[in-house]
């Protein structure tokens, strides 16, 4: 390995380890019962549903459909393997079909 | 260790099962493309093991042309991975009152994928670090591992896309949103969360979208919360 990869690969694995670490480090400065504290407990389903939607639509229509069945299917089993599956199998026979 | 400690660790490992199969299948699509960028198995291997975040590992194989532009690698990284910082502000609670020697290296397996279960965990007040470690190593030896076996395997793994698995990823997140589900008061911030995220997609370039759906859905939600009171 030579040393301009050595450099690029520690470089973005330090970048990488220090936005993990610090967000733990500035949420501690963040006051209780503050705004920023409820935007914080609202971020995972926003965040969650900021990575599905566009990707779901990037799949056209089967994309959509197979990302709805899966949450209806978790939402009735409340089983994440059974979710994914049924999602991902959906999507597998919409794309065999057409 | 106690009893408690380990078997979080151990639930965390088996709920994230499915991830970790598809961790591996993610990862060996990586280590093809790596070595069609001309990295060395070495190089792979250590930047999976390293680094472990696919998205700045796949836009750094873009960028994989001697000699190096490392501070494009750099900022290209700093930008796609500038989410943990907001999604390791919403695990505070978990690592409150834990000694630095071992919370700062059980951050080192923070992925999307443990975070989104870990969050999961948290709503139901299981949560817990233990928990986030025992899916977060999970998650970082399927990606490794794969990476290696992608590498030496190379073309045998092209089926994958026809397969749907290109679309697992997109699943297991839509299986995880639907547990944050808060009844109607959910519907507004969801909705502008969605419209922003998609608007930022398909008309600015880069990695912003998941942020700013992210931060304007949230904005709603507190908007919502204050009118209530």
């Amino acid at each position: 390995m030579n040393i301009d990869s050595t450099a690029a690969i520690a470089g973005m694995a330090l970048v990488t380890y220090l936005l993990r670490a610090g967000g733990v480090w500035l949420a501690k400065r963040v006051p209780p019962n503050s705004r920023t504290e409820l935007l914080l407990q609202n971020l995972p389903a926003c965040v969650l549903i900021s990575i599905v939607a566009p990707a779901a639509l990037q799949h056209g229509v089967s994309g959509v459909a197979a990302t709805l069945t899966t949450i209806l299917v978790m939402a009735r089993t409340r089983s994440l393997l059974l979710a994914t599956l049924s999602g991902i199998l959906f999507i597998f026979l919409l794309r065999a079909w057409t | 260790m106690k009893n408690t400690t380990y078997s979080s660790m151990i639930l965390g490992a088996w709920q994230s099962l499915p991830i970790f199969i598809l961790g591996i299948i993610d990862a060996t699509v990586f280590g093809f493309l790596a070595r069609r960028a001309s990295l060395s198995f070495s190089e792979s291997v250590l930047m999976s093991g390293f680094v472990a975040s696919g998205t700045a590992q796949f836009l750094a194989l873009n960028a994989w042309v001697k000699p190096l532009p490392i501070a494009i690698l750099l900022t290209g990284t700093l930008l796609v991975n500038l989410r943990y910082l907001v999604l390791g502000a919403t695990l505070r609670p978990l690592f409150a009152g834990m000694p630095k020697r071992l919370s700062l290296p059980a951050l080192f397996f923070f992925y999307d994928e443990n975070w989104a279960l870990t969050s999961r965990e948290m709503r139901k007040g299981t949560g817990s670090a233990a928990f986030f470690f025992g899916s977060g190593a999970a998650i970082y030896l399927s990606w490794v591992a794969g990476t290696a076996a992608g590498y030496i395997l190379g073309d045998q793994f092209r089926w994958i896309g026809n397969w749907g698995l290109d679309f697992a990823f997109v699943v297991i997140f839509a299986a995880i949103l639907a547990d944050h589900w808060n009844g109607r008061q959910s519907v507004e911030p969801w909705a502008v969360a969605a419209i922003v995220a998609c608007a930022f997609r398909h008309w600015i370039t880069g990695e912003w979208y998941v942020l700013a759906g992210a931060l304007a859905g949230s904005i709603t939600a507190i908007r919502g919360a204050f009118k209530q009171k």
